[in-house]
């Protein structure tokens, strides 16, 4: 039987499986990137779907729950993208800096 | 540089009030040079520059997109220091301050051969708005605590120092809390700092510090004394 929070997962599943394709055909992604992100999607809901398959693995790391598991990972990944986005974004700051300044400079007589 | 004083006057959407303080500033007897950064304007604030350069003899740097106001600051700073200049003068477009309070500034850095000195503000419950006064104290708590120093108010933005003293102040930060950073950095290398008391007027209360670039500048002062 399919529990509540599986049909949220499925939902979401499929939302971004097709949202990655959309990203795709908009040529937002490239082909490796677009294949990455299928792929991680679909294993998402292969264990949505079949959670038994990693249950054994997540006892042997403490976890009494699935769940539990699933929702650490989560934070990880979130943590993880978030401290990304920091760094990338302050990189391009800094060359945006740059380029503006150089640009400001162009007329600026010796 | 035969005591050439580069005045810098950094200015985003400040059309209505940036002739009136070229004029003023251009009045002064000083050795000078004015250098106006416009930080991407998106008014008409270029244009009048522009046609104000053309009559008179200043530096008009522009900012395609708007960076904040420690980049302007910077950007100033560069062309002064490249085009040669021996001191170097901060103050607001938006006509807060009033530029006679420069020879004021000027005076006191020669007379006590200091590296920097700040124009601070009468931080008055009075005269500036309650939120405005209540950020400004805490922020000038903060970061006196911080840099060690001794200041009245720590967000004006009238200051001046020597062309030296750029090297060992330059700033990181884009925004409003370069002001923080310079008085963090003055004492972090021990630098010899004075204050003179400027007059102020409060004139729009949406524009320059609010609440929210004030909760910036907190985690901004923390960022650059501890990171």
């Amino acid at each position: 039987m399919i529990l509540g929070v599986q049909i949220l997962g499925i939902i979401f599943g499929f939302s971004m499986v097709y949202l990655s394709f959309l990203c795709y055909k908009r040529k937002e992604f490239s082909r490796f990137q677009f294949l990455f992100w299928e792929l991680l999607w679909i294993l998402l809901l292969f264990i949505i779907f079949f959670p038994e398959v990693i249950s054994n693995f997540t006892k042997k790391l403490g976890f009494i729950r699935l769940m539990d598991f699933l929702v650490i990972v989560a934070f990880m990944i979130i943590t993880f993208l978030t401290f990304n986005n920091y760094t990338d974004l302050n990189k391009i700051k800094r060359n945006q800096e740059k380029k503006v300044r150089e640009d400001a400079f162009k007329n600026l007589n010796h | 540089m035969n005591n050439l004083i580069s005045i810098i006057i950094p200015c985003y959407n400040e059309e209505n009030t940036i002739v009136e303080t070229l004029g003023q500033v251009n009045k002064l007897n000083l050795n000078k040079r004015i250098i106006v950064v416009d930080d991407g304007s998106e008014d008409n604030t270029y244009s009048k520059i522009r046609q104000y350069s053309t009559f008179e003899d200043i530096v008009l740097l522009r900012h395609r997109i708007n960076l904040g106001k420690g980049a302007a600051l910077k950007t100033g700073c560069e062309a002064a220091l490249r085009l040669g200049t021996d001191t170097i003068v901060f103050i607001d477009a938006d006509q807060q301050h009033f530029p006679d309070d420069i020879l004021r500034l000027v005076e006191k850095l020669k007379k006590e051969k200091l590296d920097i000195v700040f124009g601070t503000r009468n931080v008055d419950k009075k005269q500036m708005p309650l939120l405005s006064y209540l950020g400004n104290k805490f922020l000038t708590k903060l970061t006196c605590f911080l840099s060690n120093i001794t200041l009245n108010d720590v967000q004006s933005g009238f200051k001046v120092f020597t062309s030296q003293t750029y090297q060992k102040i330059a700033w990181q930060s884009c925004g409003y809390s370069v002001e923080n950073e310079i008085i963090i950095n003055t004492g972090k290398y021990n630098l010899k700092y004075g204050q003179v008391p400027i007059k102020t007027i409060y004139k729009d209360t949406y524009k320059g510090t609010t609440v929210f670039s004030g909760l910036k500048i907190f985690l901004n002062i923390l960022k650059q004394k501890f990171l």
